[in-house]
């Protein structure tokens, strides 16, 4: 059986991916000193790359997002796919290390927030979700229900992107309250 | 009908989207509400008022380095605990070395820590603590029983721990300072009454 995506799902998948890492790629850079705090408290840089890394991964952050919804090339979807399992490989490094106090500076600025595996399958979840656009797409016509769906659709991501941050954010001040 | 059904339908999700981002938004914030306000001390065996347990070690930064017992100089002492991969202890501790200046008069700022050297002969050269006593002894954090990191324990002239709490922001550290003016205001009134 051909698995088949639907126009508006791999829409949905692009534009929501292109939101996510320019947002988060120009929040690197307006908080660049947490950034590159947060960096050095990964521990998985020598010292001297901190600096640099610092503004290297906010703007392949940024360049890649374009890419992604400009040219839809497959390369890029696994680029991006690889950059979302990365961040989740250097969260679960610094678990095993057992360094949870560590900032994950995934909170765009608002406050420091605890590393946990939550943050690890999260970003495995975003990373299955881009590599769903390898899949082969159905092209057809599109109506004005489906621009509805694609804005509900960006919508309801965002939505629920969002509040599954918010509970994380929670349940580790939740355990640093106890 | 089916479509005015399915748009209707969408409606409700996104309202519902938004309600439940709301409360758990609230639930955030309330965590922050209930975040104590002042340093919180959490260790048992430190209590305001107790003479400080008397440590003498060599300092990470050069020459000897004491806490506790009388103070030489007539200075009070901050102890500051911290460990090198905790970020909120970098962050605190150009805020620290400011606030040391700005109070050596009656301050003396000495750094605790445990764990391996190099990476604190890193975090002393990255944050230019040359000038301060930097402690590396577990024992030190084991006697005074610091359970969270950063944490400071301010240590009257006295030698008697005057305030103790954990350390997050700056407010922290000047409520431990206001505690220590305040003990210390309390000794020169009793000292009053009784002379």
């Amino acid at each position: 059986m051909n698995i088949m995506m639907d126009t508006v799902l791999t829409h949905i998948i692009s534009i929501g991916l292109f939101v996510l890492l320019v947002a988060a790629g120009i929040d690197k850079i307006k908080h660049r000193q947490e950034f590159v705090q947060t960096l050095g408290g990964y521990r998985l840089l020598p010292a001297g790359l901190v600096p640099v890394a610092s503004v290297a991964i906010p703007m392949t952050e940024i360049v890649l997002a374009q890419v992604l919804v400009w040219l839809q090339a497959k390369l890029v979807v696994v680029a991006v796919a690889a950059l979302l399992a990365l961040y989740a490989g250097a969260i679960f490094i610094n678990i095993r290390r057992g360094n949870l106090s560590l900032d994950c500076g995934c909170q765009f600025g608002e406050a420091r927030q605890s590393i946990s595996m939550a943050l690890v399958y999260r970003n495995l979840v975003l990373a299955g979700a881009t590599l769903l656009l390898l899949l082969p797409t159905m092209d057809r016509q599109f109506g004005v229900y489906d621009y509805g769906a694609m804005v509900f659709g960006l919508l309801v991501c965002t939505l629920f992107y969002v509040t599954v941050n918010r509970l994380i954010a929670n349940a580790t001040t939740y355990r640093e309250i106890l | 009908m089916i479509e005015i059904m399915v748009v209707l339908s969408w409606i409700a999700i996104l309202t519902l989207g938004v309600m439940l981002y709301a409360l758990s938004r609230q639930i955030g914030v309330l965590h922050e509400r209930i975040k104590p306000v002042g340093a919180l001390s959490i260790g048992k065996a430190l209590q305001v008022g107790e003479s400080a347990p008397f440590f003498r070690e060599s300092s990470l930064t050069g020459g000897m380095a004491s806490i506790g017992g009388e103070s030489v100089d007539g200075r009070a002492t901050l102890v500051f605990f911290m460990s090198s991969t905790c970020p909120v202890c970098k962050i605190l501790l150009p805020v620290l070395k400011k606030m040391g200046e700005q109070e050596s008069e009656w301050l003396r700022l000495v750094f605790s820590s445990d764990g391996h050297e190099v990476e604190h002969r890193e975090v002393i050269a990255a944050h230019d603590l040359h000038d301060y006593p930097y402690l590396l002894s577990a024992e030190i954090g084991m006697t005074y029983q610091i359970s969270k990191l950063p944490y400071g324990v301010l240590i009257a002239a006295d030698g008697h721990v005057a305030a103790h709490g954990l350390i997050n922001n700056r407010e922290h550290i000047e409520s431990l300072f206001e505690a220590y003016n305040a003990s210390q205001k309390e000794v020169a009134h009793a000292e009053q009454v009784a002379g």
